[in-house]
């Protein structure tokens, strides 16, 4: 592991770097997000029907 | 010539000389020849000295007899110099408790050079010949080989065990020795009324010292960190804050990039009146716009939702689903604001606020339909509850977020080890009387 310790702190920084890339060209949050994917019609959601609510308020 | 390949005899000795210890009769080998100045017995540790008539005994150094780890007559190549273990001493520093141990290492050629051994800790030391602050004894940092050597000791030894041969005396040796340290190296200045020299010291790994000699027993346990032991040979905390900033430029720089070409494009930024259903105190769905929302580089881009809503203690959410009228594909996200404001011992606090964003990430290029579904509360008590908001969605906007992430992700290992590289030294000079690191 030693021997390699550089090697793989390299490729640690190239990944960060490339995934950072990667996010800013696609548009992708790290910590990701809130929102909710479904396929047509598989959810009472789509076409504009109710959904539950689930923003926490006082 | 090349030391041990000598093929001419009688010019440098290729055997030991055999000769007889003067006390116990032990039969001794000279490898050193004419060259030893006192020679220790290793049956009955009798140090006798070399004159011209023989073997004169003296003292006895056998209160702590002790097998050194490398045998007498072992052979090692070190920095491409092939010795012979001559000697070994036990030492202690005068008015302290701990020992350490030193192998005297001869080569015909290159003479003489030093393997000391302390907890566990290898120095291999060379006398050397370009450097010289004269008897100068109270310099706390010394300049050598570009590097500064801080002051870590000064002592005077005191020999507790001896075997092989030596070339000074070592019973009537009385110098008084001051080490420098600057890792991985050490420089070691003895000195006694008649003569003084400077040996250069280089940290030797354990695993090294051991294959340079074939040692078959366990090695000795390092304890602590040792003077000139290095913090990481291929590691080191000034390489991992090299890379790492380098990194963080080339980072920034890509942000700059990513910030120059993002579009922050305005999908929609309209403001919507909320209607009540008849009787059930809930709020009718919105229907929204059909919203063309485009890609960055690769198919996908991210979408900002700004939503504000005139709220004083009280809520106001909105769930927003968008439909891709192509795929099907639905993206739903419910966003809300709250606000609240009082007096409270005759002082205004608030809570919350008003205005709220979100970014959705990975939104695939399409064209979408938009609903909102609104909510509030149902029962205003003192209050005016929200009769409009406002949302406004922008198109492939910068995330700082993922810049400070990634920022701290690389910056986490110089951190650490520059953490690691600051207890690191402090251990190091824990064993010292001249540590920057102890207050005044």
């Amino acid at each position: 592991m030693n021997k390699y310790i550089k090697q793989i702190f390299l490729g640690y920084i190239l990944l960060v770097l490339g995934y950072f890339s990667y996010a800013g060209l696609t548009g992708t949050r790290f910590l990701g997000d809130d929102k909710e994917e479904s396929e047509a019609g598989g959810s009472s959601g789509s076409s504009g029907g109710y959904r539950r609510h689930t923003f926490y308020h006082k | 010539m090349n030391g041990f390949e000598l093929t001419q005899k009688g010019k440098l000795p290729a055997l030991p000389l055999e000769v007889k210890c003067p006390d116990c009769k032990h039969p001794l080998q000279l490898y050193t020849y004419a060259q030893a100045k006192s020679v220790a017995c290793d049956r009955c540790a009798r140090v006798s000295d070399v004159q011209e008539n023989g073997l004169v005994p003296g003292k006895k150094v056998g209160r702590e007899k002790q097998e050194p780890l490398i045998p007498i007559g072992s052979e090692g190549r070190i920095k491409d110099i092939l010795y012979k273990v001559v000697g070994f001493v036990v030492y202690k520093e005068q008015n302290f408790k701990y020992r350490w141990r030193e192998y005297v290492l001869f080569n015909p050629v290159h003479g003489y050079s030093f393997l000391a051994e302390y907890d566990g800790h290898w120095t291999f030391f060379r006398f050397v010949s370009d450097f010289s602050k004269g008897a100068a004894k109270n310099t706390t940092s010394l300049y050598y080989l570009d590097r500064e050597f801080k002051l870590y000791n000064k002592y005077r030894s005191q020999v507790m065990y001896a075997r092989g041969e030596f070339s000074w005396q070592i019973t009537e040796d009385n110098s008084q020795f001051v080490e420098y340290v600057a890792p991985p190296y050490m420089l070691t200045h003895s000195f006694s009324k008649v003569d003084q020299s400077w040996m250069l010291g280089e940290h030797m790994e354990p695993e090294t010292v051991q294959e340079t000699f074939s040692i078959t027993s366990p090695m000795p346990y390092k304890i602590d960190v040792g003077a000139v032991e290095p913090f990481s040979d291929n590691f080191s905390y000034q390489y991992v804050t090299k890379v790492g900033g380098i990194a963080a430029i080339l980072l920034f720089l890509i942000q700059v990039l990513l910030f120059t070409f993002h579009q922050n494009k305005v999908l929609l930024d309209q403001t919507f009146t909320v209607t009540e259903e008849a009787g059930k105190g809930t709020l009718v769905p919105v229907p929204g716009p059909t919203l063309e929302i485009g890609s960055s580089f690769l198919g996908a881009t991210n979408l900002q939702v700004i939503l504000r809503a005139p709220v004083t203690n009280t809520w106001f959410a909105t769930g927003i689903s968008l439909l891709n009228v192509k795929t099907g594909r639905e993206y739903f996200v419910e966003v809300g604001v709250e606000f609240y404001a009082g007096f409270e011992d005759g002082e205004r606090w608030t809570e919350g606020s008003p205005g709220t964003d979100q970014i959705l990430s990975s939104i695939p290029h399409g064209t979408y339909q938009v609903y909102l579904q609104p909510s509030r509360e149902t029962m205003a008590y003192g209050t005016t509850l929200p009769e409009t908001f406002q949302l406004k969605l922008v198109q492939d906007v910068p995330i700082w977020s993922n810049f400070w992430i990634a920022l701290l992700l690389i910056g986490a290992v110089p951190l650490v080890q520059g953490w690691r590289h600051y207890t690191f030294e402090k251990s190091r000079w824990m064993n010292s009387d001249y540590s920057p690191y102890e207050s005044n």
